[in-house]
C-alpha cells in the first residue's frame, strides 16, 4: 500500500497548506469582502460557492476569514497541550522526594474529570477571551497525552540498549538525546497530530454551544450562528454543513499526514 | 489490592478537587459574589434583596464557616438551589436524567456489541498489516465532529426525507401502547448519532489490542491445534483485552453525558444535556456547579465500580495485585 500512502500524505499536506494560506492571506482567497452584502439566504451557485447567510454575506468568504481564528485557537492549544504533556510525563517519572507520585496523581485525577462539562462550567465563570479558551482546552487535554508519553518512556527505558548505554558510562544528556529522543520522535509527531484534531473538535463544540469567542468567529461559531438564525427553517443546509465540512477536512488531512509516522510510534 | 485502593484514592481525590473548585470559583473571581452564587445580576436585584442574599448565602462569614455550610449543602440531598429555575438542583437533574439515560444506555450497549464483533472480526482480516476498507472508513468517520453527524442525520432523515421527527420525544396525542413505539421512533436518530460518534474509537481500540494479541505465540499454538476463529476470538482475544475494553466502556457511560449535551441540543430532547445548555445560556451558576459535581460523582462511581468488576472477573489483574 506504499503508493496509496504517499498519495494521501501529499494530499494531506496540500490541504493543510491551503488552510494555512487561507489563514495568513484571507483577502487573496476569499472571492468577496468580509461584510459585503448580497441578497440573503441564497443557495449554492457559481457566484456564491456556499451561498449567502441571513445578512447576505457570502458564506465561503466568512469561512476563509474564520480560518485564522480557528487555527490560532486549535494550534496554540495543541502545542500548549503537548508541552504540558511532555513536562508532566517527565516529572511524573522523577523518583526523588515523591515528586513523581504527586505528578502521577495529578495526571490521573485530571483523567477522571469529564472534559467538556468542566470546560463549559469554568468558561461560563471566566471572560470568554481566546486566551482563556486556549488555556482551558490545554489544561483538560494534556492528561491523556501525558499518560501515553509516560508509558512510552517507561517502555523505552526498559530496553537493553539503554542499560548498555548506562554501563558504557554515557551521561544522562547524551542518553536522552541519542537513545530516547529518536525513539520518541515518531510518537511525538503522531500524538501532536492527534491532539490537533482533538483540540479543534473541542473548540468547535464549545463554539457550537455558544461559548466561543464571539468577536473572532471560528467555524464552530459559524455553525452556532446558523443554528440560531434559523437556517433550519430556511432550509439553508449549506450554512450549517459548510463549516462542519471544513472541520472534517482539516482533521482528515492531519490523519493523512500522521499515517506516514505511524510505523515507529 | 494495592492498585485498586490507589485508584479509589485517586477517584476520591478527583471528587474532592471538584468540590474545592466549585467552592472557591464563585467566591474568588473578580466581580460580585452574589451574582456568581445566584445568577441574578445586579440590575435585576433590589438593595434589600441583595443584602438578604448576602447574609443568607453566608458571604459575611469567615471562609472556613462558609466551606462548612457548603459541604452541608452537598450532603443534605439538594445539591444546591437554582434561583433562576426556582427548584433545587437535585429535582431538576432527577426530572431530566431519564430522557438522557434513554439515549445513553442503548447507545453504549449497541456500540460495545458492534465494536467487539467488528473489532475481533477485522483483527483476523488485518493480520498482515493490511487495512480493510471498513477500518479506513471508520478512521475517516473518527474525524467528523459529533454535532455534524447529528446535523447531517437530522437534515437528511427528518427534513429532506421526512422519515423521522425532528424534535422532542413524544408526538402530541400518542397515548397507551403506541406511546412506546412513538418514543422509540423519536429516539432512533439521537441514538444513531451517538452510536456513530462513539463507535470509531471503541472499534479501533478493540482491533488494535486484538492484533497485538494475535501475534503472540500461544495464539499460534492454539490455531495449529485446530481451534477455529470463534474460539480464539472469545478465549484469547476477548479475555485478554478485557481490561482495556471494559474500562473504556465504563468511561463512555460517564462521558456520554458530555456527548448528550450536543445531541440533545440538536434534537431538542428535554434531558440533562439540554438542561446544561440552558443553564449556560441563562448563566445559572448554582445549576452549573451542581451538574459538574453530579457528573463527576457519576464518573467517579463508574470508575470504582468498573475497577471492582474487572478485579472480580479477570483473574490476571487479581494476581497482579498480589504480586
Amino acid at each position: 500500500m506504499r503508493k496509496a500512502n504517499t498519495f494521501t500524505y501529499y494530499l494531506g499536506i496540500i490541504i493543510l497548506l491551503m488552510f494555512a494560506l487561507w489563514a495568513i492571506f484571507p483577502s487573496s482567497f476569499a472571492p468577496y469582502e468580509l461584510k459585503e452584502s448580497f441578497t440573503p439566504w441564497q443557495g449554492m451557485s457559481m457566484s456564491h460557492i456556499f451561498g449567502t447567510n441571513d445578512m447576505g454575506y457570502d458564506i465561503f468568504t466568512e469561512i476563509v476569514y474564520a480560518t485564522r481564528d480557528t487555527l490560532i485557537i486549535s494550534i496554540s492549544s495543541a502545542f500548549l497541550t503537548m508541552l504540558l504533556a511532555i513536562l508532566f510525563a517527565n516529572l511524573s517519572l522523577v523518583k526523588k522526594f515523591g515528586i513523581g507520585l504527586i505528578f502521577d496523581t495529578l495526571i490521573n485525577v485530571l483523567l477522571n474529570i469529564p472534559k467538556l462539562i468542566a470546560i463549559l462550567v469554568l468558561i461560563s465563570f471566566l471572560p470568554r477571551t481566546r486566551i482563556n479558551i486556549i488555556l482551558l482546552i490545554s489544561f483538560f487535554s494534556f492528561a491523556s497525552e501525558a499518560k501515553i508519553l509516560k508509558n512510552k518512556i517507561i517502555n523505552i527505558a526498559n530496553q537493553t540498549f539503554i542499560e548498555q548505554n548506562i554501563l558504557y558510562g554515557f551521561n544522562r544528556t547524551y542518553i536522552a538525546l541519542h537513545s530516547y529522543l529518536p525513539n520518541l520522535k515518531n510518537t511525538l509527531v503522531v500524538r501532536l497530530l492527534s491532539v490537533l484534531s482533538k483540540t479543534i473538535m473541542m473548540e468547535s463544540t464549545l463554539s457550537f454551544l455558544g461559548m466561543g469567542d464571539l468577536y473572532y468567529p471560528s467555524w464552530g461559531t459559524m455553525i452556532n450562528f446558523a443554528y440560531q438564525r434559523g437556517a433550519f427553517l430556511m432550509n439553508a443546509y449549506y450554512y450549517l454543513l459548510a463549516p462542519g465540512f471544513m472541520i472534517m477536512l482539516f482533521c482528515i488531512s492531519f490523519y493523512f499526514v500522521s499515517e506516514r509516522f505511524e510505523k515507529g510510534s | 489490592m494495592n492498585k485498586y485502593l490507589r485508584s479509589i484514592l485517586i477517584a476520591t481525590l478527583t471528587l474532592i478537587i471538584i468540590v474545592i473548585i466549585n467552592f472557591f470559583l464563585p467566591r474568588m473571581l473578580p466581580g460580585d459574589p452574589v451574582y456568581h452564587l445566584t445568577g441574578i445580576s445586579e440590575d435585576f436585584i433590589s438593595p434589600d434583596l441583595y443584602n438578604f442574599y448576602y447574609e443568607k448565602l453566608g458571604l459575611n462569614l469567615p471562609m472556613h464557616e462558609q466551606f462548612g455550610l457548603y459541604l452541608k449543602s452537598l450532603f443534605d440531598g439538594t445539591l444546591g438551589y437554582s434561583y433562576i429555575h426556582e427548584e433545587t438542583v437535585f429535582t431538576l437533574i432527577f426530572s431530566t436524567i431519564g430522557n438522557t439515560l434513554k439515549i445513553i444506555i442503548p447507545s453504549v450497549l449497541i456500540v460495545s456489541i458492534l465494536a467487539i464483533i467488528f473489532g475481533l472480526r477485522n483483527a483476523f482480516k488485518e493480520e498482515g498489516n493490511k487495512k480493510t476498507i471498513f477500518s479506513y472508513v471508520t478512521i475517516l468517520f473518527n474525524t467528523v465532529p459529533s454535532f455534524l453527524i447529528g446535523m447531517i442525520l437530522l437534515i437528511l432523515f427528518s427534513f429532506v426525507l421526512g422519515w423521522f421527527p425532528d424534535n422532542g420525544l413524544n408526538s402530541p396525542g400518542a397515548t397507551g401502547g403506541s406511546a412506546f413505539f412513538d418514543e422509540l421512533w423519536h429516539l432512533l436518530l439521537p441514538i444513531t448519532t451517538m452510536v456513530l460518534a462513539m463507535f470509531p474509537s471503541k472499534y479501533l481500540l478493540v482491533k488494535e489490542n486484538s492484533k497485538k494479541i494475535l501475534k503472540e505465540k500461544y495464539v499460534l499454538f492454539a490455531r495449529t491445534s485446530g481451534l477455529n476463529k470463534l474460539q480464539i476470538a472469545y478465549h484469547y482475544l476477548l479475555k485478554n483485552s478485557f481490561h482495556t475494553v471494559f474500562t473504556s466502556i465504563a468511561m463512555s457511560l460517564a462521558f456520554g453525558i458530555a456527548g448528550s449535551v450536543v445531541i440533545e441540543n440538536i434534537f431538542s430532547i428535554n434531558g440533562m444535556g439540554l438542561l446544561f445548555s440552558s443553564a449556560l445560556n441563562k448563566q445559572d451558576f448554582p445549576l452549573l456547579q451542581g451538574m459538574l459535581f453530579f457528573v463527576s460523582l457519576v464518573s467517579v462511581i463508574t470508575l470504582i465500580v468498573s475497577d471492582l468488576l474487572i478485579l472480580i472477573i479477570d483473574p490476571k489483574t487479581r494476581r497482579k495485585q498480589n504480586a
